[in-house]
């Protein structure tokens, strides 16, 4: 008896100290004697975490863990919300050469750029509808890699350039493409190019979207009493659906940020409809493209513009006007000197009222080695700064070394992290699920042996949805 | 905010004191009362009814070169928003106006280079969708003084083509950087024959749709339903080119044309193209327009014949082709060529010295100054050493660069009307140890000396 | 000190006339020319307005303001107006008086050509030469390329066009030409290809020739036997009788070092250090300590890493290098555009009496011609040039040039 009970005893301990492992369980989780780094007000520096069910429950110097928790003593670490990569290609089928190389740092550059999976290259596109996620291969390793390296949710980002298509939003664990689409169609990707096929197909496009928002504006017609319900979801791949996740629960009230899901729209499916026995003109088609873009205008969806210099900026306000307004956020993967990063265009960029995500990096005047901070720069004027993290497991492994030298070179430290969990989250239009620490927000959570961006610390474990995902399991599905 | 009535009319002032003169006339190669057409005077658009302008700059105190050939000593260069608004003595500044103090300086119309690689140019037509506007080298262009040059290649094929632009250095600005796409035109001569008489047959038509179209002109306003005249095929770049609205180049090509002084180590070239230079003019004459000759080599033994036709010369006067003494025929260049021209009256532009070791036309990094775009004020100082009048040498940066671009209502001198792209020197504008201190590109100060890497060490 | 002979030096039986001394009478039949100018630079002294420049046969006999300097009887008055004398230009680094070409210079069959001189191919008709009159250089080493370690030896040349080979030698052997870097790497075949293989190349024919040169010496003071006679030594036994400098075209910090150290502190040579360009400006101040003589060009400017137009030049001289003179390089910066090179060192910091210095005076006395031009002194030849303004500017061409008093150019000879 005594010995199975200490046998009980040891494995019940070899249990707990495997760490949460086994969370799955059911229980509760509490972490406690853990500096919490909610990025959401002030760090509090000693507290308590309860997740429950994959959400956060209760966090704070405050809080207690309920009775019947899994109790795991962070001794003093950090807890810091997931990383979220904004701008990433894992996952994407077809030839993948590799990470994008570039020139390695010559006369002027500054350190190797942020290496994003090029996904299979294309001329300009003129795709705006199509789903990326079709083109989802869910049983890649880098998933794996990514998790580990700390990121819990991270974008699919259609290839190409002018518009390639809907992007999805990732949670990087799953067998299948429906575990791993967190949200689909999340958002339309703009890759702007300093390129007359791009500007002319943008500028296109975008007049055309206006015209359709005007012609959604008018009066309706009086309902016909035999009007014809289109559902054929090929007709209207605009009409995008968001899936809520499997297995979770409804989520809560999301923050003011993220857009309004699109319902589906009675009045356009009205409009569609085969007309009355009246000699009415039948109705052009409609380009799923176009609506998609019109939907964009009027709000319904966000979008996330890829711009690679200054330069790009300009030429898109060239392209489409100064006014074109619509929920967006504007990814820069990597800097160039030569076309101006983005500290030469801080007025332009402070009209757009969207966030920036930046290489999270120091940058050089060109042809010089004075070095610049194009992150502080922005940020000391007003713009949100967020940070283009990538989908390479080397780019991430040195993520928060990069981040320590913008701090220490003086961006604030909360604007660091944000950069790389909250802002993306917003860009994505996932910050009411993720990106921070607040209750109700998913437990995707890294634990740090201290500071994050301290240099001796170490990334202990990383939780997803309340899950400890840190160790590779043998053969076990991913 | 009145201005002084007398101010206005700056052009008809007497030149306060032009630059001395230069070069005794060695050449008495003139041509007494001409008889040519003359080249039509640049004056800018007529202002009509636009909105008062937004911001004011003004450039007080400085010698100003107009560009003309004029030069006004302690003038103020009045500039609303994009646009030069007026020079002269006493004007009254508006409220709000920032006041560049350049006393003590010179002013300058910014320099135009007829011939320009990178700078932050697109790519190709339309450059509007290409350029550059961060592109360092565009700060370094403006250290030199460079506000506009021409973009592309005016491809000389045996038609009229090409791809071109003019394009200003308007620091972060898109639209503000192109000045005006397919303004330039090549073509290279000589021709063979069959495609001569094709380009004749082609002037022609291009002339008579012209005319066609004057007369549907007329006829439109008496009858709305006129149909307007069928246009040749292949004539609508001509037809600018007739209505002033691009220019011709030619290149003189045959056995080593272009740029001649390139190979360092050799010969090479034509010593004397004047056979080409002939066809050229017999295109000019039939297009009743002037053309512009590329580097011709001996145009200075047939100035009368391009004052003729009142067609204009690009030169960059080292470029040298020597002589044969074994043949008579082969007379090569002279660096006399630039003040030659300019006696009979033919608007000359300078460039500077081809390839070689120089860098050629760009703002190069490579080590030796004044053989390329970072001292575009040398090859007028080469052309006044080849006898061109001082004073009139500063136009072959400025206002005959633009007239022979096409662009002279726009650029090329201090006028009211004009583009607002001016430059502060510290010195003479022609002396080899002037900097420029201050730049202004469509009103905007794109470049300022002690605030750029590149000179501010140096202090004179 | 150096020591060397002029073959062609005049004896210097004359006294160096001081400002506003009475002239000498000459007891030859030529009459003295007195020539009027409202501005005279002489390089070696302040500039004179209202100066009068007094020749005869062919040397300058005084040079002065018009009240100080007695103009002769007899003499003929040349009034120039409102024109500008400054001393003829001197370049040391010059290819293209065999021809525009160039092709002649480089003979890259041997790493090491000590052997050859560039007497042989001098084409006393060459428009290049004329060309540099139209720029106002009177002087010129014309020397070979820089395609192998040593490329022979220059001729010190008079630009004067046209005329017998014999009247345009100054000196046969003018300078031996070295190539220490940014070139002769190219060769290949033997060693030399790195900096490594040129130099003990270098190193070990220096090392020959210093053998060669003493066992003649040691023979002609009685302490040892007659050595063998090796024709293709007797050139290099000049430079180790320090009768002949050495002209080393060598770039880069590293380079200029290493020059200087095999060149001034193993081998005590009289030396002048050609080009320096690049990042050369860096060693300058290790070059001060040894007193290089450096001759910079064709480049005049160094883009760093900070965007900034580097003046070499200046940077040369602020770390202390006084011995500096200019040159074009020629073809690479065209022969006639030698004053255009100071002029462009002045654009960029140089002061511009160094600058005039640097094209007339410094480049003279490296290459041990001072007492014969250089500079418009009493007792130097009558090597000058006539401009209306400032010879830098090149706005400003010679209106005429003198060479030993003779007329040998006059505006408009060269299209």
């Amino acid at each position: 008896m005594h010995q199975a009970s200490s046998v009980c005893a040891v494995l019940l301990a070899a249990v707990a100290a495997g760490g949460a492992a086994r969370a799955q369980d059911g229980r509760p989780l509490a972490f406690t004697n853990a500096r919490l780094c909610t990025l959401e007000g002030e760090v509090v520096p000693l507290g308590t975490l309860v997740v429950r069910d994959g959400r956060i429950q209760a966090l704070g110097a405050d809080a207690v863990a309920p009775a019947g928790a899994l109790q795991i003593d962070c001794k003093g670490g950090t807890i810091m919300p997931g990383l979220v990569s904004a701008f990433a290609r894992a996952g994407i089928d077809g030839p993948v050469e590799g990470p994008r190389q570039q020139p390695g740092p010559g006369r002027g550059r500054r350190g190797p750029p942020v290496e994003i999976n090029p996904g299979p290259r294309g001329g300009t596109l003129n795709q705006p509808a199509t789903k990326v996620s079709d083109k989802l291969y869910a049983r890649q390793p880098i998933f794996g890699e990514l998790l580990r390296c700390g990121v819990t949710t991270l974008a699919l980002t259609p290839p190409g350039s002018g518009l390639p298509g809907l992007g999805a939003v990732l949670r990087p664990d799953g067998k299948t493409a429906e575990q791993l689409v967190a949200v689909d169609a999340a958002f339309v990707f703009v890759a702007m190019v300093r390129d007359t096929a791009v500007k002319k197909l943008l500028k296109e496009s975008f007049d055309k979207a206006k015209k359709v928002v005007e012609e959604r504006k008018k009066p309706k017609e009086p309902a016909k009493p035999e009007a014809k319900p289109e559902d054929k979801p090929a007709d209207k791949p605009a009409e995008a659906k968001t899936e809520p996740p499997k297995g979770e629960p409804p989520p809560k009230p999301p923050e003011p940020t993220p857009p309004p899901v699109p319902k589906p729209d009675d009045k356009k499916e009205e409009k569609a409809a085969a007309p009355a026995p009246a000699a009415k003109p039948p109705e052009p088609p409609k380009d799923p493209n176009i609506e998609v873009l019109a939907d964009l205008l009027e709000g319904k969806r966000r979008a996330i513009l890829e711009l690679d210099a200054a330069a790009d900026l300009l030429h898109w306000l060239h392209a489409v006007g100064d006014d074109l307004q619509f929920p967006r956020a504007i990814v820069v993967p990597r800097y160039d000197q030569q076309a101006g990063a983005f500290d030469v265009v801080v007025e332009q960029c402070k009209k757009l009222k969207a966030p920036i995500l930046l290489p999270p990096q120091l940058s050089v005047r060109p042809r010089t080695r004075y070095l610049t901070n194009p992150a502080l720069t922005l940020q000391q004027a007003g713009v949100e700064v967020g940070f283009v993290i990538g989908d390479h497991r080397d780019t991430l492994r040195v993520l928060f070394f990069n981040l320590m030298e913008l701090v220490r070179y003086g961006l604030p430290a909360d604007v660091a992290l944000k950069g790389a969990t909250l802002v993306p989250a917003k860009a994505l239009g996932v910050d009411g699920e993720v990106g921070s620490l607040k209750v109700g927000k998913k437990a995707n959570l890294l634990l740090f042996s201290g500071d994050p961006l301290d240099p001796t610390s170490v990334l202990q474990s990383v939780w997803l949805e309340g899950r400890d995902v840190t160790v590779e399991k043998k053969g076990a599905e991913r | 905010m009145r201005l002084t009535a007398g101010v206005l009319l700056v052009a008809l002032l007497a030149a306060a004191s032009g630059l001395p003169a230069q070069g005794r006339n060695r050449f008495p190669r003139r041509t007494e009362g001409g008889g040519q057409p003359a080249v039509p005077e640049s004056k800018p658009e007529p202002a009509g009814d636009k909105k008062p302008p937004k911001t004011h700059l003004a450039i007080v105190g400085g010698d100003v070169y107009l560009g003309t050939g004029q030069r006004l000593t302690g003038a103020t260069v009045l500039v609303g928003d994009d646009k030069i608004l007026a020079v002269g003595t006493d004007l009254e500044l508006p409220a709000g106006t920032t006041v560049l103090d350049a006393k003590g300086k010179t002013v300058s119309p910014g320099f135009v280079c007829v011939v320009g690689n990178g700078m932050g140019a697109g790519r190709s037509s339309p450059f509007i969708d290409s350029v550059n506007p961060f592109d360092p080298e565009i700060k370094q262009a403006l250290a030199a003084g460079i506000t506009s040059f021409l973009a592309g290649s005016p491809a000389g094929g045996n038609m009229p083509g090409g791809d071109t632009a003019v394009i200003k250095l308007a620091y972060g600005d898109v639209t503000g950087m192109v000045l005006k796409e397919g303004t330039v035109l090549g073509l290279s001569v000589p021709l063979p024959p069959a495609d001569l008489d094709k380009l004749f047959e082609l002037i022609k038509k291009t002339r008579d749709h012209r005319v066609a179209l004057e007369e549907f002109g007329k006829k439109k306003s008496a009858d709305a339903n006129a149909k307007p005249p069928e246009a040749p095929p292949g004539s609508d770049k001509l037809l600018k080119v007739l209505a002033g609205e691009a220019r011709l180049w030619i290149t003189l090509g045959g056995a080593g044309g272009g740029g001649r002084r390139g190979n360092p180590f050799g010969g090479g070239g034509n010593n004397n193209d004047t056979a080409a230079i002939r066809q050229a003019m017999d295109i000019a004459q039939r297009l009743g327009t002037g053309v512009v000759l590329q580097k011709p080599v001996s145009a200075w033994l047939v100035a009368d014949e391009i004052a003729a036709t009142g067609s204009m010369v690009i030169l960059s006067p080292r470029d040298r082709v020597p002589a044969d003494p074994a043949d008579p025929d082969r007379t090569g260049s002279n660096l006399a060529s630039a003040a030659i021209l300019a006696e009979t009256g033919v608007p000359v532009a300078v460039t500077c010295p081809a390839g070689g070791y120089g860098g050629g036309a760009g703002v190069g990094t490579g080590g030796i100054m004044g053989q390329d775009l970072n001292t575009p004020h040398l090859d007028a100082a080469f052309a006044v050493r080849g006898g061109l009048d001082n004073r009139k040498a500063l136009r072959t940066l400025t206002l005959d660069a633009a007239r022979i671009m096409g662009v002279d209502k726009r650029i090329g001198s201090i006028e009211p009307g004009k583009d607002a792209d001016i430059l502060i020197l510290d010195g003479d504008p022609l002396h080899y140890r002037t900097f420029v201190e201050t730049a202004v590109v469509n009103g905007k100060v794109v470049y300022v000396k002690d605030q750029e890497p590149f000179y501010s060490h140096i202090k004179h | 000190m150096r020591r060397h002979r002029h073959s062609l030096l005049v004896a210097l039986a004359l006294a160096p006339l001081a400002r506003g001394q009475q002239p000498q009478a000459m007891a030859t039949a030529s009459p003295a020319v007195a020539f009027l100018a409202a501005r005279i630079l002489p390089a070696d002294a302040p500039p004179i307005s209202g100066g009068v420049l007094l020749v005869q046969d062919g040397k300058i006999a005084a040079v002065g303001e018009r009240r100080q300097v007695p103009i002769p009887a007899g003499a003929r008055l040349q009034d120039l107006g409102d024109a500008w004398l400054a001393p003829g230009f001197v370049d040391l680094h010059h290819h293209v008086s065999g021809g525009i070409g160039g092709g002649d210079i480089n003979d890259m069959v041997m790493p090491l050509n000590p052997e050859l001189r560039t007497l042989d191919i001098v084409r006393p008709s060459e428009l290049a030469i004329r060309r540099a009159l139209s720029g106002g250089i009177t002087t010129t080493l014309f020397i070979p390329g820089s395609g192998t370690n040593i490329g022979g030896f220059g001729v010190l040349l008079k630009m004067r066009w046209g005329e017998p080979l014999a009247k345009m030698v100054l000196r046969d052997l003018g300078a031996m030409k070295v190539a220490q870097g940014f070139n002769p790497e190219r060769y290949s075949g033997d060693l030399g290809q790195t900096r490594m293989g040129s130099h003990e190349l270098l190193q070990a024919r220096l090392e020959q020739g210093q053998r060669y040169a003493s066992a003649w010496s040691e023979f002609a003071a009685g302490r040892g036997p007659k050595p063998r006679f090796q024709a293709e030594l007797e050139q290099l036994r000049a430079v180790f009788e320090r009768q002949v400098p050495v002209l080393i075209h060598t770039a880069g910090a590293r380079d200029c070092i290493a020059t200087a150290r095999m060149f001034q502190d193993v081998f005590h040579l009289w030396m002048v250090l050609s080009h320096g360009c690049f990042d050369g400006w860096m060693a300058a101040a290790a070059l001060a300590r040894r007193n290089t003589p450096v001759n910079l060009g064709p480049r005049m400017y160094e883009f760093n890493r900070y965007s900034e137009f580097q003046g070499m030049c200046q940077a040369y001289w602020d770390a202390g290098c006084r011995d500096l003179s200019i040159n074009t390089d020629a073809p690479v910066v065209a022969a006639e555009e030698l004053p255009l090179q100071g002029a462009m060192a002045v654009r960029l910091g140089l002061s511009y009496p160094v600058a005039l210095q640097a094209l007339t005076l410094v480049p003279a006395r490296q290459i041990g011609i001072a007492d014969r031009t250089g500079s418009l002194t009493a007792g130097k030849d009558a090597d000058f040039q006539v401009t209306r303004g400032d010879p830098l500017d090149p706005r400003f061409p010679p209106q005429q040039v003198y060479i030993d008093g003779n007329k040998v150019y006059q505006l408009g000879d060269v299209k």
